[in-house]
């Protein structure tokens, strides 16, 4: 039983970090802007998508594949800020607005995709898909430890960035209080179309190594995905960078750790009781505010 | 330094300011009084670019100003303050002076001095390394005075610096206002608090329901019969 919970709680700090990873770029985005990016999942599960074409079409692993997918989406991550983001800021209730809205640019990338690619499941060959590491009597996949540390490198250069570089506190600044940036001569548009831009990034990092963990994709999984990263950000602390790395943790590990004692049908179920929990008795998230 | 003409906000059906004109000179405090709901912040609001006005022209230092955005006013040398300070509440002291000149090409060394010695001028140098939601209300608006003269402003728009300030830190504040016109600033400052008003301000602007009802010395605005009638309903 120790062994078996070992593990579980291992594979659920790996999972767990991949999951902040799929969350952090969506509370970076609400946090400065308020827009609530409800494509979250369907622009991770583009990345992958865009990962299965480069390997098909290359033979580029997810990996080698980020050196055109990051800045990709980074670049494009700024044109739909200056395309989208403005028109819904100004509106009476933009969270509602960019909820309604970006629910639309699901559709749409769903759409693409199956145009594209059609509904079958495809799969992204990785050299290590095959490969386990043993501690012992503990198993993990290498594709799950790299994915896991490639999300820890992940988040701890973020952390750098916004507390030890202009632009960096400049989002630290615009998260806690929009209005008050432009008055001191910043302007809230590049911070925050370079924070929309970093978001995309961070989630077409996340769609790449999340297929290091899970290799088959279907057009129809991004919702689920745009889920995780709600509940990761709800349970972390909404608009809270931070607070995305503690609610990915602690997800991951409900979901593992609750494996060990009930049917794994019923895992994700304990992950969103804590998350019904959390918003009726610390509606706040772990972390609370940024 | 700064010229209003004719300036006109509306809010749905509702005028919030109306053909309102003032100029200020360098140097000086014009003072902008009226009851609640009189226009003053509205007009503010308009001069740094939170509110785009429908009619009327503002030009500063020679330069029509209309439909800059709020960080472009800033960068041509208009600060501002607010009623309600906003102050980076999860940012440092220090960290909340370093905010409007983060993309600065002075060395860090010299920025820090500089905040230091802005933060010592108003008692808060002690304070440099607590979370901006350490501070009482006074002292976040002695912290957001003394920020926005990090970016070196030459025209300051001050709005109600003194409501809810201890009589001991509006001492501060008055110092501090005065101090900086000698060096050369020059301040709009809408408050309730006549007394204060009277002794820092050069010229007065009175306004009621959205338009200026008088303008003038403190003397000549307190033996305005309008201002009285506005402010004590005779």
């Amino acid at each position: 039983m120790a062994i078996l919970m070992t593990q579980a709680v291992i594979s659920g700090l790996l999972l767990g970090l991949v999951y902040a990873l799929i969350g952090i770029g969506m509370n970076i985005i609400y946090g400065v802007m308020r827009v609530v990016n409800f494509a979250h999942g369907e622009f991770m599960l583009a990345a992958a998508y865009v990962c299965y074409w480069l390997s098909a079409t290359f033979g580029l692993n997810p990996l080698e594949s980020l050196v055109v997918v990051l800045p990709g989406f980074f670049l494009g991550g700024v044109v739909i800020y200056y395309l989208v983001v403005p028109r819904l800021l100004r509106s009476e209730d933009p969270e509602v607005m960019s909820f309604l809205a970006f629910f639309g640019v699901s559709l749409i990338i769903t759409s693409v995709i199956l145009l594209i690619w059609d509904a079958d499941p495809r799969g992204v060959p990785f050299p290590f898909h095959t490969v386990s590491v043993s501690i012992g009597r503990l198993f993990f996949p290498l594709g799950r430890i790299i994915a896991g540390a490639f999300s820890l490198v992940a988040i701890a250069c973020l952390l750098w960035l916004l507390h030890r570089t202009y632009l960096g506190k400049a989002i630290r600044a615009i998260i806690q209080n929009r209005e008050a940036v432009p008055i001191l001569g910043i302007d809230p548009h590049r911070i925050s179309a370079f924070a929309f831009g970093l978001g995309l990034l961070l989630v077409a990092l996340a769609g790449s190594v999340v297929v290091l963990s899970f290799p088959s994709i279907t057009p129809v999984m991004g919702g689920g995905y745009t889920v995780v990263a709600f509940v990761v950000i709800v349970l972390g602390g909404l608009g809270n960078p931070l607070g995305a790395l503690v609610g990915g943790i602690v997800f991951g590990l409900a979901e593992n750790v609750s494996a060990v004692f009930m049917s794994t049908a019923l895992s994700p179920v304990v992950a969103f009781v804590i998350l019904i929990a959390m918003i009726l008795f610390r509606p706040q998230g772990l972390l609370g505010r940024f | 330094m700064l010229e209003v003409s004719h300036l006109t906000k509306n809010f749905g059906g509702t005028v919030a300011v109306s053909d309102l004109s003032f100029r200020v000179e360098p140097q000086t405090v014009l003072g902008m009084i009226g009851p609640n709901g009189s226009g003053k912040t509205t007009s503010l609001n308009c001069v740094n670019g939170l509110y785009r006005p429908d009619a009327g022209r503002v030009v500063y230092q020679g330069r029509d100003i209309q439909g800059l955005a709020p960080h472009e006013v800033a960068r041509i040398g208009i600060g501002r303050t607010f009623q309600v300070p906003k102050v980076f509440k999860r940012l440092t002291v220090m960290e909340n002076m370093l905010a409007p000149v983060l993309s600065s090409h002075q060395s860090d060394a010299e920025l820090h001095e500089r905040a230091n010695a802005l933060l010592a001028d108003v008692n808060l140098a002690d304070r440099a390394a607590r979370l901006g939601e350490e501070l009482s209300g006074g002292q976040m608006k002695l912290l957001e005075l003394v920020r926005v003269l990090m970016f070196d402003p030459t025209l300051i728009l001050l709005d109600e610096p003194f409501a809810g300030v201890h009589p001991q830190m509006k001492t501060v504040f008055f110092a501090e206002i005065q101090r900086m016109r000698e060096q050369g600033k020059t301040f709009i400052l809408v408050s309730h608090d006549l007394t204060s008003l009277y002794s820092l301000c050069d010229r007065i602007v009175v306004m009621d329901l959205g338009q200026k009802i008088a303008e003038g010395s403190a003397d000549e605005v307190k033996r305005n019969e309008q201002v009285i009638e506005a402010y004590l309903g005779a």
